[in-house]
């Protein structure tokens, strides 16, 4: 039986930042979840639990994004090719990623994107990753480095305290319902766990289509 | 003849300048100790007008002696004249004149509180202020602090004013007075904050219903090293933006007593006013003397999961000319509008808006429905892909 080809996808340091990401912002929804709504969730035991893993878990995670940053933009330098999309993705490839996904898929046809290290993501990712990064993450991390020191100049700057907790509430739903998405994305690779093997090891199994 | 005429008028003279200078004497003459040989024996003048001349002796009324506020005669007491009542705005005007514009005017004497034959002067709580305060004093005596301060220590009896009329922060100044650097943040989160957007007695007695009032603060010119600190705007600074309309038209525009969501919204949003702001403090509904700590305060969901529901009554506290505060209620359910009706009161868990929260909901949602509403078509699709 011949070997599958791997490609080495997703290097360490890649890996190390999703990881931690994935589980400071899971951190950070639930107990955002229980910081809002005490009368109804509690997971940590205590409000005053939840509020220090909430605040921890944010300053973790802003270290943790900085370290994203500074890697795609002055180490690796990719960020531009990874995560911006390109013309063609603008013009035809957000386009036929939407048909496969919402018709495609079902009827059994091939993923029009081919994952390698220079094009790791598909159209409609690049729009979603560079959104989420470039916006929604800074927005939920400043609006919550706000509301951690409660310093009151930018507060009065900015509008006031409601408007900022508004933004990272609302902002910090979007992540909530990412994450419900992306993980139920990362299933559909050619088997359930493909995609997720890759995330762990780096390496993913390089389907030809047929 | 005439020399002998002369001597007795002299004479007669002398006598009777003798008898008045005797008698100029004699009205004056009275000391502390000659008072003292009646009325420090219970059992010549009773116990109504017996004065402990040791107690006496310590203080500062004894310097000056009894006559300086008793005024008698030397023949007192066989001239059946009863003596002046005291007098205490003869050395004391200025107190006197406090007293006049506080809430004790009228219903209290100097001497229901004061003891002036006695060394410190102040009698004790129960009897000076719990003649009138009953039930506060029998409140606070039972309570862990009343072993170590008076009533005095934190009210001014001769600026009295009324709970209501103090502002949250004049309140707390009493607390820390004695309680400076109180040991909070070793367990309490945001501790300044906690600090200044909550009276003392909101978690330190057993008050039941918290409120939360509005300040108008100062926002101009906010030094760095005074950033976070709470700058209360005084009845001059407002009639300075409001001129003589009143300081209450500066939110209360219609002038009926109350303050609507629409007012609150329209005089954070007014560029006029980007001098000043709201600050919201919450404090009790009521005034109580059970002072303790409480150990349920520290569980931080007494107050931040009450719910929305429970943070409903709201003032806003404008300055009066003397100093103190008028309160006028704001509609309910203001502290919970979503942005510029209390844009800088947010009270996490108790304060939130419920239409965001539906709103951030229904994201979450629209994320999860998607994902399975894709995963059921996935499962019903399964064979097609198997063919491939």
């Amino acid at each position: 039986m011949e070997k599958p080809k791997m490609i080495y996808l997703n290097p360490l340091t890649v890996r190390i930042w999703h990881w931690i990401h994935a589980i400071g912002i899971t951190t950070l929804c639930i107990t955002g979840a229980q910081i809002r709504f005490p009368e109804y969730i509690n997971f940590f035991g205590s409000y005053r639990a939840a509020v220090l893993v909430h605040d921890f878990t944010g300053i973790f995670v802003c270290i943790d994004w900085l370290l994203w940053f500074v890697y795609y933009v002055f180490i690796d330098k990719s960020l531009i090719k990874l995560y911006v999309p390109n013309m063609y993705d603008l013009k035809t490839g957000i386009i036929k990623q939407m048909v496969f996904y919402g018709f495609n898929y079902f009827k059994g046809g091939p993923n029009p994107h081919h994952s390698t290290p220079d094009a790791k993501f598909n159209p409609m990712q690049k729009g979603a990753y560079l959104m989420i990064m470039t916006m929604l993450v800074p927005i939920v991390l400043l609006s919550g480095l706000l509301l951690l020191l409660i310093t009151q100049k930018w507060m009065v700057f900015l509008g006031g305290v409601k408007i900022v907790i508004g933004l990272h509430f609302l902002v910090a739903c979007c992540f909530a319902a990412f994450l419900f998405v992306h993980m139920y994305l990362a299933t559909l690779g050619h088997t359930f766990w493909a995609h997720i093997i890759t995330m762990i090891t780096g390496w993913e199994e390089e389907v030809e289509d047929h | 003849m005439v020399l002998k005429a002369k001597f007795l008028i002299i004479c007669i003279f002398g006598f009777m300048m003798l008898v008045a200078g005797i008698g100029i004497s004699s009205s004056s003459a009275m000391e502390t100790d000659d008072c003292l040989e009646c009325h420090g024996d219970s059992s010549i003048v009773g116990e109504y007008l017996y004065i402990d001349g040791t107690q006496f002796a310590g203080t500062k009324h004894a310097e000056d002696g009894c006559v300086s506020c008793h005024y008698v005669t030397d023949d007192h007491p066989d001239d059946g004249v009863m003596p002046e009542k005291e007098s205490c705005d003869m050395c004391h005007e200025d107190t006197i004149d406090e007293l006049s514009k506080g809430l004790h005017a009228g219903n209290a004497e100097c001497t229901d509180c004061h003891d002036p034959h006695a060394a410190k002067g102040l009698k004790s709580p129960g009897e000076s202020c719990g003649m009138c305060h009953e039930e506060a004093v029998e409140e606070y005596l039972n309570s862990p602090h009343a072993g170590n301060a008076v009533c005095s220590d934190c009210h001014s009896p001769h600026t009295a004013i009324s709970y209501l009329e103090t502002s949250g922060f004049e309140k707390n100044k009493q607390c820390i007075n004695c309680h400076e650097g109180a040991g909070h943040s070793e367990w309490l989160l945001r501790n300044k904050l906690h600090m200044q957007a909550t009276t003392c007695i909101s978690c330190h007695t057993d008050s039941k219903g918290i409120v939360i009032t509005m300040y108008i603060e100062k926002r101009e010119d906010i030094k760095p090293d005074k950033e976070g600190e709470i700058d209360l705007a005084t009845y001059q600074d407002l009639t300075q933006l409001v001129g003589d309309k009143g300081v209450q038209s500066l939110i209360d525009t219609n002038g009926d007593g109350s303050i609507t969501t629409a007012e609150l919204k329209e005089f954070n949003m007014n560029s006029k006013y980007k001098s000043v702001g709201l600050w919201g403090m919450l404090s009790t509904k009521t005034a109580s003397h059970s002072y303790g700590i409480f150990e349920d305060r520290r569980d931080c969901s007494f107050c931040h999961a009450a719910g929305p529901k429970a943070m409903q009554t709201c003032y806003v506290a404008f300055p009066n000319q003397d100093g103190t505060y008028s309160r006028v209620a704001v509609e309910e359910g203001a502290v919970l509008d979503p942005l510029f009706a209390t844009a800088d009161f947010y009270m996490v868990g108790s304060t939130r808006n419920d239409i965001l929260s539906i709103l951030g909901l229904l994201i979450i949602a629209g994320g999860l429905g998607a994902a399975c509403l894709h995963g059921t078509f996935r499962i019903l699709t399964q064979k097609n892909r198997r063919k491939h």
